[in-house]
């Protein structure tokens, strides 16, 4: 395979799997990646109501050590670390001295002098140069050297097969993974397992070293765990309500309008990147929101369709369909102070929608009431 | 019973004399991906040959659907309603979207047959 400027695309360490189990492959971020093996829709169902698992090898691990690196985590997220204790992760964006998110990305902190972070594919490049520009200060170093593959293994029964898989190749590591508390993690060097997700069910994601990752791989597949490919994990996330980099978050937004003011931290006196700006937006006023849309009726939200409310028009950040729900849905940026209902122009057609908040499943039931108009 | 394939991935078969079954081809469903709305025509629309006959909405992107013939629709699939996945299934067969009552039956000529068809979706 190639990429559209003809050079050949990175391939995962477990992309001849991807082939053997027949996935349709696409490029992403310059790299070989399963979009699905057969139905979408089928993966997405499997997660919320078994497992899936997901290579996503794609994203890019960034080691930071040294004495002041806390210093630094401190300066470069809009979340603040202090939060959180050695084995505890945090969700947090990355911002620009302009308040704009140029990445998304979950921050592990493994020891005192050593923080470990996993960002987004296609971002990786600007991100580590950032990152490289930042740590000099502090003469913090960046290690991006890492060859590991990221899996991730989700729904309401990825814990009792992770456990089968402890069993038989980690024993001694069962009693302290079976007692992770969400966001939390496990770390070794060639197996790191954190109870994180993108998909809104319970389930963990690992970063292991090559062979032990196929070993993993092979073993859940042969369990009969679903493998799962980029289209349900971009379906999955999205009825779960969390933003995807690209769509819902870019440099040109801060994050009071793209939800996630609830990981920015501004009420302390940390110093970080982007603060002054944020201070300044919220005191000139904010003036739009990212929320969640359900489509009423028949029909399909697309990216870039114009949303009509209340208050002034919004955009469509992130369009698609809910197997829960039944119904498209979506992640919009639209005014503040907007009510319930709004319409989407749909082609030729303005459909009926309804507001909700960024949050449409829990625990793989519906959050939303759609009334039947 | 042998199918007919317009270039535009759409197939008619016919059903009893005049009448026939339009859907669209596997090919076609297989790079749509899940389809999840299926909009069709009313029953007594009338159709000239390339006309828009419908939509099909998957997960990826919206497909329109050209009428392979001019006619005159006598019935449409219900069950897509509520199984728009029966076109992923099975489009050459339960999949079927509308049946057409043809105006001008010389249009049929110039469809091709299934090895014509699948012959050209490799050039």
């Amino acid at each position: 395979m190639v990429s559209s400027e003809n050079t050949p695309l990175k391939q995962t360490n477990l992309y001849s799997k991807h082939l053997k189990l027949n996935a349709r492959m696409v490029d992403f971020a310059g790299y070989a990646m399963p979009l699905n093996y057969e139905s979408q829709i089928v993966e997405h169902t499997a997660v919320r109501a078994d497992a899936g698992i997901f290579d996503v090898s794609h994203m890019k691990v960034v080691d930071l050590k040294g004495a002041r690196v806390f210093e630094m985590m401190s300066y470069l997220i809009a979340n603040d670390v202090s939060k959180i204790k050695k084995n505890q992760a945090i969700y947090s964006a990355m911002l620009n001295h302009n308040g704009g998110i140029i990445d998304d990305l979950i921050t592990y902190f493994v020891d005192d002098n050593y923080y470990r972070l996993v960002v987004n594919a296609g971002c990786a490049e600007k991100d580590i140069q950032w990152i490289k520009s930042v740590a000099k200060e502090f003469k913090v170093e960046v290690d991006t050297s890492q060859k590991k593959s990221i899996i991730a293994l989700q729904g309401p029964k990825a814990k009792a097969y992770l456990m089968d898989f402890l069993n038989d190749f980690e024993p001694h590591l069962i009693d302290e993974v079976e007692s992770l508390k969400p966001f939390y993690f496990y770390f070794s060097d060639k197996l790191m397992i954190a109870k994180t997700g993108y998909t809104g069910e319970s389930g963990v994601e690992c970063i292991l070293d090559y062979d032990l990752a196929e070993k993993f791989w092979d073993m859940m597949i042969e369990y009969g765990v679903t493998p799962c490919g980029l289209a349900s994990r971009d379906s999955l996330r999205l009825e779960a309500g969390f933003p995807l980099y690209g769509k819902d978050l870019d440099e040109n937004h801060n994050p009071f309008e793209s939800g996630l003011a609830w990981c920015t931290s501004l009420n302390t006196d940390r110093e970080f990147i982007g603060k002054k700006a944020l201070l300044d937006i919220k005191n000139k006023g904010i003036k739009n929101k990212l929320a969640g849309v359900v489509l009423k009726e028949r029909g399909m939200i697309r990216d870039g369709q114009v949303v009509l409310t209340s208050n002034g028009k919004g955009l469509v950040t992130s369009g698609g369909y809910s197997p829960v729900l039944k119904h498209s849905i979506a992640l919009v940026r639209i005014p503040i102070k907007c009510n319930e209902d709004c319409q989407i122009q749909v082609r030729d057609k303005t459909l009926d929608a309804k507001i909700v908040p960024p949050s449409f499943i829990k625990n793989g039931k519906a959050l939303v009431e759609i009334d039947a108009n | 019973m042998s199918k007919s394939y317009a270039q535009t991935h759409e197939w008619v078969e016919e059903k009893q004399e005049g009448v026939y079954l339009v859907g669209i081809s596997n090919h076609a469903q297989e790079l749509l991906g899940d389809i999840v709305f299926v909009e069709l025509p009313a029953v007594g629309d009338s159709f000239n040959k390339g006309d828009e006959l419908g939509i099909v909405e998957s997960v990826k992107a919206a497909s329109n659907i050209y009428s392979p013939v001019s006619g005159e629709v006598v019935e449409v699939n219900e069950d897509l309603e509520s199984s728009p996945e029966l076109i992923n299934s099975s489009a050459e067969s339960d999949g079927w979207l509308c049946v057409i009552k043809v105006s001008d039956p010389s249009e049929l000529s110039s469809l091709s047959n299934e090895a014509e068809y699948l012959a050209s979706l490799d050039s």
